[in-house]
């Protein structure tokens, strides 16, 4: 095989989509060709690289509720199945001298 | 497998219509981080991911409300995404927001440097160069499924995958040399 037929097929190479025989000419020729042998590794390594280093944010709780509630508002008829969210309603807090009141139910 | 997902997403889908809000927060917390990733990786700064990220489910849920186009919700919501993405990546900045934060603590020093150059030498990299990369190495759609989100040929979405990891490499090579 000649190095700019082996060029044309690396991607399909490296992502393993080629039969087994053309797989296995394109071995023999990175056995043989050092700078297609470099090329194949050097993309296959700036691959690895982007899927270690890449970023990975997350969705925190808040944002997730406050674009949640966000849609809820956009879409009216589901609005309308969304429980309501009930105030929390404390034990007023002891005055001095007072016996402190029942904690909380777990 | 993929088959079983798409049915239940489908079924998903038609409880949102029917009001079931319960379905829209599975939908939503199944595939937010996904999207909130794909954006910040794209934008390159996480303050405007979290904006991209409430009008990409937004405009999903408006979607899901009459026509759906065929795939799987995935495919459709990154393409929604990239649309957004777009938007945002061509509209007049009064200040630039750079980079997607620090890095969180506790990683070693070799994991921040190669967060901060993969990072770097994603945003040399053309627009369409990161978007197939981004879809294709790191969140591992098919061609196929690539080509569908991107509105192009099977062919012309590998021509370009090629493409990007050699400017991928050469970019990368570049930051990494340029830091020793």
């Amino acid at each position: 095989m000649k190095c700019a037929e082996v060029r044309e097929l690396l991607g399909n190479y490296m992502d393993q989509e080629l039969t087994e025989g053309m797989m296995q000419r394109i071995e023999k020729h990175l056995l043989r060709c050092a700078a297609c042998a470099y090329e194949a590794r050097s993309i296959e390594q700036a691959r690895e690289m982007l899927r270690r280093g890449v970023e990975t944010p997350m969705v925190s709780e808040p944002l997730g509720e406050r674009i949640l509630r966000h849609i809820a508002e956009h879409f009216p008829h589901v609005q309308a199945t969304r429980e309501p969210q009930e105030p929390i309603s404390l034990p007023p807090l002891p005055l001095e001298g007072e016996t402190p009141a029942e904690p909380l139910p777990k | 497998m993929e088959n079983g997902r798409e049915h239940e997403e489908a079924r998903l889908i038609a409880r949102f219509r029917t009001g079931d809000m319960q379905a829209v927060e599975t939908l939503f917390w199944r595939y937010a981080d996904a999207v909130l990733a794909y954006a910040t990786r794209l934008l390159g700064n996480r303050a405007d991911a979290e904006e991209v990220l409430s009008e990409v489910f937004l405009r999903a849920f408006e979607g899901c409300m009459g026509y759906r186009a065929e795939g799987t919700f995935k495919a459709w919501l990154f393409r929604i995404a990239r649309n957004c993405c777009i938007d945002r990546l061509r509209q007049p900045r009064l200040l630039s927001v750079e980079d997607s934060g620090e890095p969180a603590q506790g990683d070693d020093t070799a994991e921040i440097e190669l967060r901060v150059a993969v990072r770097h030498a994603l945003k040399r990299l053309p627009e369409e160069y990161r978007t197939v990369l981004l879809l294709c190495d790191v969140e591992e759609f098919t061609a196929k499924e690539t080509a569908e989100i991107l509105g192009r040929s099977v062919p012309s979405v590998k021509g370009m995958l090629y493409r990007a990891r050699t400017a991928l490499r050469d970019a990368l090579s570049e930051e990494w040399g340029d830091e020793t």
